[in-house]
This record gives structure tokens, sequence and C-alpha cells, in this order.
């Protein structure tokens, strides 16, 4: 088991095997060796933790990437997303946030992927003011500005 | 930390140091339309982690409402580590990042500076783009590549000029191309050598995806090059210092600037229609996983002419498909059932043509005489049988052969009497009650009285191909159960259904004026045949008061014999024909020609009996031995209207020769060798129309429409006699034998005419 010690100070105790989905955990394991010493994970919150151990629970097992492998590299510039990847990744953009951060922190390429994805998506299709609207931003150009762009760049806003 | 795409890419541009960029001190948008001169994009540790706040500590999202509770949201987004930021806008489509691009500074920054502006040399990459022309910098390029709006009115989805370097909608090329011929009108003052150094297309404003032979300029750009021109032009004139250097070194940076962009126009059209191609393929892929196949797709999207299918990349975004959506589907569904339509059509043809083919086959070995077989169902009636039905409305894809319609081949006998009891059943419930006496013997479809027409609903084709006239009456068994119609429900049924005769009660009653008050007859008993056999002669009163009356004018006095089935013709004029003129609660009084001058009626008949050639060459008559004509199936031919089948009899030479030849038969007789085509009964008894006193003429006009009365053809009945007595004839060439044969109505051995018959039998009993 490794003890993983939260930037809130809450204490987990993870399976290897679960754990080892992440490339920066399992380098520090092969680095440092067995101990009892808890991992701090300063940039990880405990509840988004449990949310990324939740994930390598559910691919326990399942082969992991190659180190020097980028799933965004091998080509699947699609979109899409395996369902419950979906359904794991149907959370508030604030986790969703979050676990981007930390999944590239804790080095879990796959994970990284599929966050990215998430937000692509959610992007896709979308006119400047619908993206304003989703997350959450103001549109902070000035009149004139904004006619200057437009005049430069004949841009569409509505596609 | 995972190394990403993003990560790489950034290396690859040069920007190892990916530490928490903050661009909030970023030079506005102008940037993104030049040459990026500011890329001062400040290191910052290794570590990669959420960037909220900028140099001075404070959020640069706090107009956001999240910084007091901390709440992180996807506005942070342009503050995550770059080489995931670049991981996320690589997965977006060109149109999409210039979306986010301009949804507020901080995103424009992002994807305006160093180094994210890496992202759009990858997209161009990414999408094979071509390289930007002179004066773009890759933003501005893929802008210029995936954005749609016209450069001058900003109307969307306008086309790319590449020769132009410009992306202008059809109105706008309209009003500001300008042809050679133009400028000569708007600038009168300026050479027109100044046109070779203003970039131009071939491509006109009606035809972008065309070119020409002649060259169009943008009048934007020919006032731009004019400017010049005349300035250095002037300076050269007033021979300033280096002018006629500046002026070459202009003509010679012009020209270059031409060629290049003449070079890249071709290879970046080419590109265009190569996305162009993609881009429909996309959306007919889109159409396709929405079920609809790809044949019914392709050819509504391919043959579009429509801009959102024209321009732009294969990235077809939600919105832009709805849009397609609501514009095409409608004619895919139209084009799909269309297509599903014609292969119905195709797999019933091929199938009806089995059972046809089936059908003619039995009928080819059937002993029965003609006389019984053109009682039988036409060949399309068979295909409204519910269990032909269900074979034909089988799937297209599924194969149909002659075996699975054997059950029906088998059932042939029993098809045809459940068809015939069916029509009779079908015609004798149109007639009132009160026509006919209870347990009537005749059976009602046998009384004179008992008038059909011919029905109204026939297709165009049919009313023009049948002999009859309008208004013809049916009225007998024999006509009745030979003459059979037929029509389309609507304009999209594949095949003819049949139209029975329609019970017309006006001419009904005007039949038992003729039966009762003319002939002297009893309505309820007296056949069609024994009114046939009567053979009076009437004329119409009505009509007959203006030809007296014409003649006290002078004009011809004539008079119009008619048989009684042509006088109920003539009675259906006068009340149902557009120019009626009597209404239907009256009766066109007739009488007999006896009546109005004896004489007349042998004169009549003298005139009757002289054969018409063109009469005999009418396809009047069956052989009544062999079904040879039968087979002539237009349905077989390929014709569409199945219901000329049985109508194609032949003229009486022919006939005569065929019996004498095929079957042996000296002297061919008619009603045992061969038979009257009932279907032609009008056009053999139309009125004469004869001059009342000898040595007069009627009209030409009038004498070349008549038709003639073959009545040595006809058997001769006595009126008051049983119908078994009908043998016994007056005809000069039959004798008992033949009379036997000839009555098909008593000869009938098929169980429903039995039934009509079988009544009447039982009536002499």
């Amino acid at each position: 088991m490794v003890l993983l010690l939260t930037s809130d100070n809450e204490m987990f105790s993870v399976a290897e095997d679960v754990i080892k989905r992440s490339a920066y955990i399992k380098n520090m394991l092969e680095d440092v060796g067995e101990s009892d010493l808890p991992i701090p994970l300063p940039n990880v919150e405990s509840n988004v933790l449990v949310k990324i151990l939740e994930y390598c629970e559910h691919y326990r097992g399942e082969p992991l990437p190659a180190s020097d492998v980028d799933p965004a590299e091998i080509g699947d510039r699609s979109l899409d997303i395996a369902d419950w990847d979906q359904k794991y990744m149907a959370v508030d953009q604030e986790m969703l946030f979050e676990i981007i951060l930390a999944a590239n922190y804790l080095d879990i390429k796959s994970l990284l992927d599929v966050g990215c994805k998430t937000v692509a998506k959610m992007m896709k299709g979308k006119s400047s003011e619908e993206i304003r609207t989703l997350f959450n931003i103001a549109n902070d150009f000035t009149p004139e500005e904004e006619a200057q762009i437009r005049k430069e760049n004949a841009w569409a806003e509505c596609r | 930390m995972a190394r990403t795409r993003g990560q790489k890419a950034l290396d690859e541009a040069g920007n190892a140091e990916i530490g928490g960029t903050s661009l909030n001190d970023a030079p506005g948008p102008v940037e993104l339309g030049g040459a990026s001169t500011h890329e001062t994009y400040r290191s910052e540790p290794q570590r990669k982690r959420a960037r909220v706040t900028n140099e001075a500590g404070k959020s640069i999202f706090s107009n956001r409402g999240r910084s007091e509770r901390g709440r992180k949201d996807l506005s942070l987004l342009p503050e995550l580590p770059l080489d995931i930021l670049l991981q996320i806008f690589l997965m977006l489509d060109p149109e999409d990042l210039l979306q986010v691009m301009v949804a507020n500074k901080d995103f424009y920054r992002t994807l305006a500076r160093p180094p994210l502006n890496i992202v759009w040399k990858l997209k161009r990459e990414e999408y094979n783009a071509p390289e930007p022309a002179p004066g773009f910098t890759e933003a501005k390029w893929m802008a210029f590549l995936f954005n749609s709006e016209c450069c001058v009115c900003g109307a969307l989805h306008a086309g790319v000029e590449f020769f132009l370097l410009k992306r202008i909608c059809r109105d706008c090329r309209k009003k500001h191309y300008l042809s050679r011929e133009d400028f000569g009108r708007n600038f009168p003052d300026s050479d027109i050598a100044l046109l070779d150094f203003v970039p131009c297309t071939y491509y006109g404003a009606e035809s972008e995806m065309w070119g020409g032979n002649e060259p169009y300029y943008w009048e934007h750009d020919v006032q731009e090059t004019e400017t010049a021109w005349k300035s250095l032009q002037k300076d050269v004139s007033s021979k300033k210092r280096g002018a006629p250097k500046r002026l070459e070194a202009f003509k010679k940076e012009r020209r270059e600037f031409i060629d290049k962009i003449e070079e890249a126009a071709d290879s970046s059209n080419e590109w265009a229609s190569y996305l162009r191609e993609e881009r429909v393929e996309t959306i007919i892929r889109r159409f396709v996983s929405l079920g609809y196949f790809q044949e019914d797709v392709r050819p509504q999207i391919e043959n579009s002419r429509h801009f959102i299918i024209l321009h732009g990349s294969a990235n077809i975004s939600d919105r832009v498909f709805e849009t397609l959506k609501q514009k095409y589907e409608k004619s895919i569904i139209k084009g799909r059932d269309e297509r599903l339509r014609r292969l119905k059509i195709k797999a019933t043809y091929t199938r009806c043509n089995i059972l046809a083919k089936a059908w003619h086959s039995w009928l080819s070995l059937s002993t029965a005489p003609t006389s019984e077989t053109l009682t039988y169902p036409r060949t399309h009636d068979l295909f409204h049988l519910p269990e032909v039905k269900a074979i034909l409305d089988l799937d297209p894809s599924i194969s149909v052969t002659t075996e699975d319609f054997q059950p029906i081949i088998d059932d042939f006998p029993n098809i045809i009497s459940r068809f015939i009891a069916q029509r009779i059943q079908d015609l004798t419930n149109q007639i009132p009650r009160s026509n006919y006496k209870r347990d009537s013997k005749p059976h009602p479809l046998k009384l004179a009285t008992s008038v059909f027409c011919k029905p109204t609903n026939l297709s165009p084709k049919r009313q023009h191909n049948y002999p009859g006239e309008e208004g013809e009456v049916l009225i007998g068994w024999d006509m009745l159960s030979t003459c059979h119609f037929s029509a389309s429900e609507n304009d999209k049924d594949v095949l003819q259904s049949s139209r029975l005769p329609v019970y017309n009660d006006v001419l009904s009653q005007h039949a038992r004026m003729l039966v009762e008050d003319v002939c002297g007859f009893d309505t309820y008993t007296t056949t069609a045949k024994q009114m046939d056999a009567h053979d009076e002669r009437f004329y119409c009163e009505l009509c007959q008061e203006t030809n007296d009356f014409t003649r006290v004018f002078g004009g011809p006095w004539k008079i119009e014999s008619f048989t009684w089935r042509s006088a109920l013709t003539h009675a259906w004029w006068h009340i149902f024909a557009e120019d009626a003129d009597v209404d239907e609660e009256s009766l066109v009084p007739f009488n007999t020609l006896d009546a109005y001058d004896s004489e007349l009626r042998e004169r009549v008949r003298a005139k009757e009996t002289q054969k018409s050639g063109w009469l005999e060459a009418l396809p009047m008559w069956y052989c009544n031995h062999c079904r040879e004509d039968l087979f002539n199936d237009p349905f077989l031919n390929g014709y569409e209207d199945p219901s000329e089948l049985y109508g194609q009899s032949g003229d009486l030479p022919l006939i005569l020769k065929h019996l004498k030849k095929h079957h042996k038969i000296r002297e061919p007789k008619e009603r045992v060798d061969y038979l009257f085509n009932q279907m032609c009964r009008s056009s053999r008894e139309q009125r004469v129309t004869m001059a009342v006193e000898e040595g007069e003429s009627v009209d030409e006009e009038e004498e070349y429409d008549e038709e003639w009365y073959t009545s040595d053809d006809e058997e001769k009945e006595d009126v008051g006699d049983d119908e078994d007595e009908d043998s016994e004839e007056d005809g000069e060439d039959e004798d008992d034998e033949e009379n036997d044969v000839q009555d098909g109505e008593d000869e009938d051995d098929d169980d429903a005419s039995a039934d009509i018959d079988g009544e009447e039998s039982g009536g002499d009993d």
C-alpha cells in the first residue's frame, strides 16, 4: 500500500497497482523504494484525489500507456470519449479544472487526455458568445477593439 | 508531470520554458493582424500550476465572482499550464479556435501571442493548408481560410478568392469587381498599364467555381494602386530625385507580390476544393449517421450550390448541421421515399409479371370458350386479391418466384368463381329493390330495365382507348359480365383496379318507358336480350320537334333512328351532358319509328344492313375457340396500364380468316365460333340519321358519323317467350345447334353465371 498526503492533510492508503497509473507516483516509488512515509501531494486536495483514485481504480489492471507515448500524439484527434469516461467527467467545471490539473501533476496521461477532450468538446461548435456564457466569462473587448478585430479578420460570429 | 503533445509542440517551437506565463500584459487585438513583434512572454518556474493571479497578485478574473471563495472554473482556462492549453486547442478545429480567440482578451492574448500562437501553424499543417500568403500571419491566414464572413459586408459563408486574397460574397463581387472595360469607364484619366500591378482573378462574380478568360480586379485594390501610381508618376514628372527608381521599385515589388499570389493561388484553390469535398463527405456522413442512406443523401448534398455546403472546412458544427438538416432533411426523405417507391414499383411489376405469365399459361391450357373466359377476372384484378397483395407487398429485397404464387395458381378456378359471384352481387346490389320482383326471374341483371353506365372515373388513357361514347349504357349480363373497366385510385397507385359499371336510375326509368309504354312489354320480365331480339327502332320526339321545325324553315327534313340501347344513350345526352336540356325528373319522350312512318323503318334497316368497311375493321370480334388475342396483354408487353387487357379483339375478316385457317371451320358462325366484343356495342349501335323524304339528303358530316347496325348478326327473340326459348331465332344462318352455344348465358357452366342462369331456368319450370 502507498500512503498519499493531500494538500488539506488527508491521508490516503492506496494499492500500489492502482496508483501506479500515475507516472509521477510510479517513478517516485521506483526511485525511493518501499517506504512507510506518505507521499505529499501539495497540489491535490482530498476531494480531487478521491476522484482521481476512482479513475485509477476503474482502470486497475489495464495496461499502462508506454511512458514515452503521449495519447494525444497517437493521432486520436477525435473528441470521442468512452462512455464511462464521459460519466466520470460529468462534474462541475471546478472539479473538471482540478482533475485536469491533478492529472497533469500526477502525470496520468490518459486522464489528462480525457480532461482536455472534455473541455474541447464543450467548446466545439460554439460561437464566441456561447463560449462566454459556458465559461462564465465577460466580453472585455471594447466595442472599438471588437470592431477592429472584425474588420481585420472578418470574424464569423455565427457558424 | 505529463509531457503532453502540447508540451512537445512548444518544445519544437523553441519554447522550452513552459512555466506559467502571465499573458495579461500582452498587447491587444492588433497583434493578430501583424507580425508578432512582442514575443516577450516571461518564463516562470517549471512547476505547472493554475495561474490565478497576475504579477500584482490580483486575480485577473476577479470579475467572475469566484475568487473570494477560491472557486475555480473553466474561465480560468487561460491560466492552465500552456502545454495543457495547447493540447486542448489542438483538439479544436480552426473555426472553434477562432471563436475561442475572440471570447475575451485573455483567450485572445493566449492564442495571438507566442508561445501558443504556434497552434495556428500546427493547425495549418494538420489541414494541409497552403502557406500564408504575403502579409499574413499564421493566425490571420487561418482566419482568412476558415472564417466565412465577407470582408466587405460581413455576410456569412462568403467564398474565398485566393487570387485577390479576399473573402467576398457574391453580391460584393458583383459590386466591386472591375473588368478592364470598367477600368476605362471608372478611371478615365489613368493608364490601363497600371492594372498589370493589381492582383486579378479569372473567376467572375457569378462563377466562383469556374474560371474564364477575362480578368477581374478588386475596385479598392485598383484605387490604392492608382493612388500610389499617380503619386509616383507625379514625382517622376516633377523630376524629384530618385523618383524613377522608386517607381521602378514599386513596379517590381507589386509584380513580385502578384506573382507570389498567383503562384500560390492555384494550389490554394486546389486545397479549398479538396476541403469542400471533405466537407461534403462529412455532411453526407452526418446524415448517414442519422440512418439515411448515402444514395439518398449524396445527390441532395453534392448537387447543392448552397453556400453552407460550399464554404468551410469539414468540421461541421452541430449548429451548422442542424441548419443543413432543416434545409435538406425533407428533400432527402423525399428522395428516399421516391427511391423506395421506384424500387417497390419495380419489384411489384416483376412480381405481377410472374403472376401474369402464370395466369396466361393457365388460361392457355383452359378448354373454356372465349365467351366464358371473357367473364374471368382481368390480370390486374388478380393483383388486388389479398393473397396476391401479401406477396406483392413483400419487401422489394425479397426474391419472389412462381413457386410463391403456386397456391394462388392452384386456386385459379375458385378465384374465378368468387370473382364472378362478387361481380354479380356488387352489380345487383346497385339496383333498387323496387326495380324487380322478389325471386326475380329472370335475374335482375338480365332485365332490360337494369341500366348501367360505364364508370366515370377512368383514367384519361383508358377513356381515350375505350371505343364507347360518353353516356354509353351497359344492359344485360352479356355486357355486364364482359365489359371490364379499370382505373387507378390515385396517381401514386402502381396498379389499376377494376371499376364496376354504375347503375343509372334515370336511364332505367327510360328503359321502363321504352319496354312498357312504347313496346308494351312487362318491365319485370323483359330481358335485354329480348329487347335486342325485338329489334325495334325509335326516334326521339323531342329532337324530332326540332327537326320538323327546321323543315318549316327550309332545312333538311331528317329523323334520327335509335336502337333501344342507343335511345337510352341519347336520353343520357339530353339529361346529363354539359348542354343538357332535360332535367332528371323528366323523361325524354321516344316512340317507335313505325309510329312515325312505317316506310322509314324499312329504309333505316336497308341502310343499316349496308356494311361499313371501317366498322368491320374495328376490333369487335373474338375467336371463341382460342384466346390468342387475349395473350396480347399490355401488361406483359410492358405497358403500364393493364386495363387494356382483353380489349384487343380483332376485326371480323381477321377472325374469320383465323377460324378457317387455324380451326378449319368453313363457315364460322357468330356466338359459336366467334363473338362480338360487347365493349364495342355502342359503336355498332349508333343512331342512324335519315332524310324523312326519299331523295333528300342529310348533311355529309352526319353521314360520315353514322354507324351501321348489322342486324343479320343479331339473334331474334320472341319477347314473350322464356329465355330458354331464345334459341328459336330468326337469324338467317343460325340453327338450333348454334343457338345452344351462342347463348352464353344459357350455356354458361360457370358456377356464378349458373346462378344467374339457374334463376332464369327456374322461371322456365
